[in-house]
């Protein structure tokens, strides 16, 4: 469980809070998406969660422990790990296998042990083969899914992606969101900020934030259908949301549907039963 | 028809004759690219990550010359280096993350680079800063004495499309110019572009993006491994959508609900890559029942 309780956060350089009064929990297992146009503290968000930042104001809590006791650190960085937007950034070795290994052996894994984690997590992010490839060799998405590997190595509990798809192609995005959805069926938590309303619109919740604050919390169906609210915010409205509304203003009696397989599947429906 | 490519192949690696004897094959990064770009067009290049794209780009304005085959500029081989450099100024390049590029201390001294080595006078470079930066919608008095690198993502991508700008060029090569931004500064970004294009500038944009090539552009390159997989208006390549998918493209969101649907059983017609017009079509099927 993440828990923010009246987090208030500023970077020293700037006279606005980045964060105000944030109060959010977010249980373990849940499937959260983080929305907010560019300044809107999404990633700053995302940073106080694993003590990469730390509140001004108010604490933030991972399982009980609380972010700004420094003993805390060590304990809660193993539990949440980040990935980033830039996958070279992420990357510290030359082989898959040694990134992989680089986190857990710096916790002092034995090798037994070592072995059979790195193993693992590139066989969860499907990447099972590549242990000897050389991480300069590959593609974007595919070092994004070594830099998501090298997190699963440490047994985290909690996966944070701070726009950790927008360097990636179609496919790239697509493969990520499949590895995370994978992840979180096992019970992990995942909180993912996007800007990309098709990963928002899988998700169990969708936050978003507005100049520091969280001005919409719900599932992707409550959110999602405020396509008025969200243009005002200047974020994107999914295709499905805005075909339901075009649709709509042709006629056409259907509910608003967040994901286009749902959108899909109503327009069949209504088709053959008309 | 300022821009040809005449049979253009490229590699990074020739083989050499040792090689060739032994029977190894040569890789092309482009293979017997031909296709011309009409004066006032509006083309988008698209193709998978290490489909070409870029390689192509570097080609249009002499930055490499091919393999075989050749490039011309009005009629010119843009190989020849005095052709090419008279080029540069008439086919502006504008690469991925341009604000990387930015350098100087002002932003009237950044825009100001490239005329100034163009050597207008003075009062010329004045004018070609306050065209370029008015040409990208920002303030001439408010920015020009700034640092380029206090402003915001969105604005320092702008100031380095107003020093490609400053150079007046006739076609504008965009690389993935978007790439980045939050989606209301895309579409801001997406609409200078679009303006620019009305004024009578050449767009090649290079976009792995099928929502804004079905919104923008005239006409569409597709390339996979180097070789030319589709060229025509959006309606006539997003027709193929088995194909585009094959070679890990996407095609627009509505064109790929209205194949679904088309799939499904709903008698829907094959070109609507656009929402309004899959949402008439529809509208209009469920009325007619």
């Amino acid at each position: 469980m993440i828990s923010f309780e009246n987090v208030t956060f500023t970077y020293t350089d700037e006279e606005h809070n980045v964060l105000e009064d944030i109060s959010v929990e977010i249980p373990q297992g849940q499937f959260v998406c983080v929305l907010g146009a560019n300044g809107s503290g999404k990633s700053t968000f995302s940073k106080l969660i694993n003590a990469l930042l730390l509140p001004d104001s108010g604490t933030v809590m991972v399982d009980g422990l609380e972010t700004s006791n420094s003993e805390n650190t060590f304990a809660i960085r193993s539990r949440a790990g980040s990935v980033f937007q830039n996958p070279d950034d992420q990357i510290v070795a030359s082989l898959v296998e040694n990134d992989v290994a680089f986190g857990p052996e710096n916790l002092g894994i034995p090798n037994p042990e070592l072995r059979q984690r790195v193993e693992n997590a590139l066989a969860q992010v499907g990447l099972t083969g590549f242990e000897k490839r050389e991480t300069t060799a590959l593609s974007g998405g595919q070092k994004q899914r070594v830099a998501i590997a090298g997190v699963l190595a440490m047994e985290p509990q909690i996966l944070i992606f701070d726009e950790a798809s927008a360097m990636l192609d179609v496919r790239g995005r697509r493969g990520l969101m499949r590895v995370c959805k994978e992840l979180n069926a096992q019970g992990m938590t995942v909180v993912m900020i996007t800007h990309y309303m098709e990963e928002a619109a899988e998700a169990d919740r969708v936050l978003v934030l507005r100049e520091g604050s969280i001005v919409l919390d719900g599932t992707p169906e409550e959110v999602l259908t405020q396509d008025a609210v969200l243009r005002e915010l200047n974020l994107d409205v999914p295709f499905a949301t805005h075909l339901s509304r075009l649709l709509q203003d042709r006629g056409v009696d259907i509910p608003t549907y967040v994901d286009q397989d749902s959108l899909k599947e109503a327009l069949w429906h209504w088709y053959s039963t008309t | 028809m300022a821009l040809v490519f005449d049979h253009v192949s490229y590699t990074y690696a020739p083989l050499t004759k040792r090689q060739i004897k032994e029977g190894q094959e040569q890789l092309w990064a482009l293979e017997d690219i031909s296709f011309e770009i009409e004066d006032g067009e509006f083309l988008a290049i698209a193709g998978h990550t290490g489909s070409g794209k870029s390689t192509l780009v570097l080609h249009l304005n002499g930055v490499m010359n091919p393999t075989k085959g050749k490039v011309l500029w009005n009629g010119q081989d843009l190989a020849d280096k005095k052709v090419a450099d008279q080029a540069r100024g008439d086919i502006g390049v504008v690469f991925q993350y341009p604000e990387h590029q930015l350098f100087a201390a002002t932003v009237y001294e950044d825009i100001a680079f490239g005329p100034r080595n163009l050597g207008l006078s003075a009062d010329e470079v004045e004018e070609r800063v306050k065209e370029g930066l008015e040409l990208v919608e920002l303030d001439y008095d408010v920015f020009k004495d700034r640092s380029p690198f206090e402003l915001s993502g969105g604005q320092q991508r702008r100031v380095a499309f107003a020093g490609v700008l400053a150079m007046r060029p006739t076609t504008l090569v965009l690389d993935e110019p978007v790439a980045g931004l939050d989606p209301a500064s895309r579409n801001d970004f997406l609409d200078l572009i679009n303006k620019l294009h009305e004024r009578g500038i050449t767009i090649v944009m290079v976009s792995h993006n099928m929502n804004d090539i079905a919104r923008l552009a005239d006409r569409v390159l597709v390339l996979n491994g180097g070789k030319i997989a589709g060229f025509g208006t959006p309606e006539e390549v997003f027709s193929h959508a088995a194909k585009l998918r094959e070679i890990g493209l996407g095609v627009p969101d509505a064109q790929l609900m209205a194949n679904e649907l088309r799939e499904m059983g709903l008698p829907l017609e094959e070109r609507l890559y656009s929402p309004e017009r899959l949402a008439n079509a529809v509208a209009a099927l469920l009325e007619g029942r």
